[in-house]
């Protein structure tokens, strides 16, 4: 796993602050793997509290891991009790790493 | 007389903002048109058949895209320059327009941009979620036309205006 204690530290607290305590959240894809460079940050964000808007979740968790973690390529998946379970979320749970 | 603005500065800054004039109307046409109809999640499937207004989707979500491009990568920045100010990374250009009270909230402005990604509708697998996404870049419209609309209330104030020559 590629992401730095900081990096960990800072989106943690933003899913902590936009989903609440109980919020898990995993890290997939490249930065999963250690020979990589570069590349996105797959994250996905589960809460089991249902959302009223989920897009706007979305956004503001997006909005929130830009202002920390700087202009880069992030790519954010909510998982909440109204979320279809479609396979990429078992891909993302399977192969990913909880921070 | 001291002048508050740097006046080579002053044709790029207004190019700028009549671009963005011209993309705010061609976005609020299809804003009105698209939104005038109820959006429901039995709308949002239907766009899997419904052809004509599925290419409607895709003009709003790339006029809404081309406006928040534009705003962030040409017209703050260029009426930064026009003020003395050279803010490069986005978060900085955001930061200033959010001191200068055209923008409410970098957070926002930087969030909505996933609202494009969301709005892919040939590979939506979650109609509530494209739903929630389509309304909310009905929401957020209106944060872009307002940054243009205050930075067209500075152009005025400064009383600016293209040379003869230019």
């Amino acid at each position: 796993m590629r992401l730095t204690p900081d990096q960990v530290q800072a989106i943690r607290q933003v899913a902590q602050r936009e989903l609440g305590e109980d919020a898990r959240v995993r890290v997939f894809g490249s930065q999963v793997l250690d020979d990589r460079l570069g590349g996105d940050i797959d994250l996905l964000f589960e809460t089991d509290k249902s959302q009223q808007n989920r897009a706007s979740t979305i956004c503001r968790l997006y909005g929130a891991l830009v202002m920390q973690l700087g202009d880069r390529k992030i790519d954010v998946l909510l998982k909440d009790p109204n979320t279809p379970d479609v396979p990429i979320f078992q891909i993302a749970k399977r192969t990913g790493v909880l921070l | 007389m001291t002048l508050l603005y740097l006046p080579e500065h002053v044709e790029p800054a207004l190019l700028a903002l009549d671009l963005a004039r011209k993309e705010v109307a061609h976005l609020r046409y299809t804003h009105e048109t698209l939104f005038s109809q109820a959006i429901t999640t039995h709308w949002v499937v239907a766009l899997a058949v419904d052809q004509e207004m599925a290419e409607k989707v895709d003009a709003f979500v790339g006029r809404f895209a081309r406006l928040q491009d534009h705003i962030g990568e040409k017209l703050i920045p260029r009426f930064a320059a026009l003020l003395g100010e050279s803010p490069k990374a986005m978060l900085d250009v955001l930061a200033f327009a959010e001191k200068m009270q055209w923008l409410d909230s970098s957070v926002q402005f930087v969030g909505a941009r996933k609202l494009r990604n969301l709005l892919v509708h040939e590979y939506m697998s979650d109609a509530g979620l494209f739903l929630d996404a389509l309304l909310n870049a009905r929401d957020a419209t209106f944060m872009l036309f307002n940054v243009v609309s205050r930075i067209e209330a500075k152009s005025k104030e400064l009383r600016l205006k293209l040379s003869p020559l230019a």
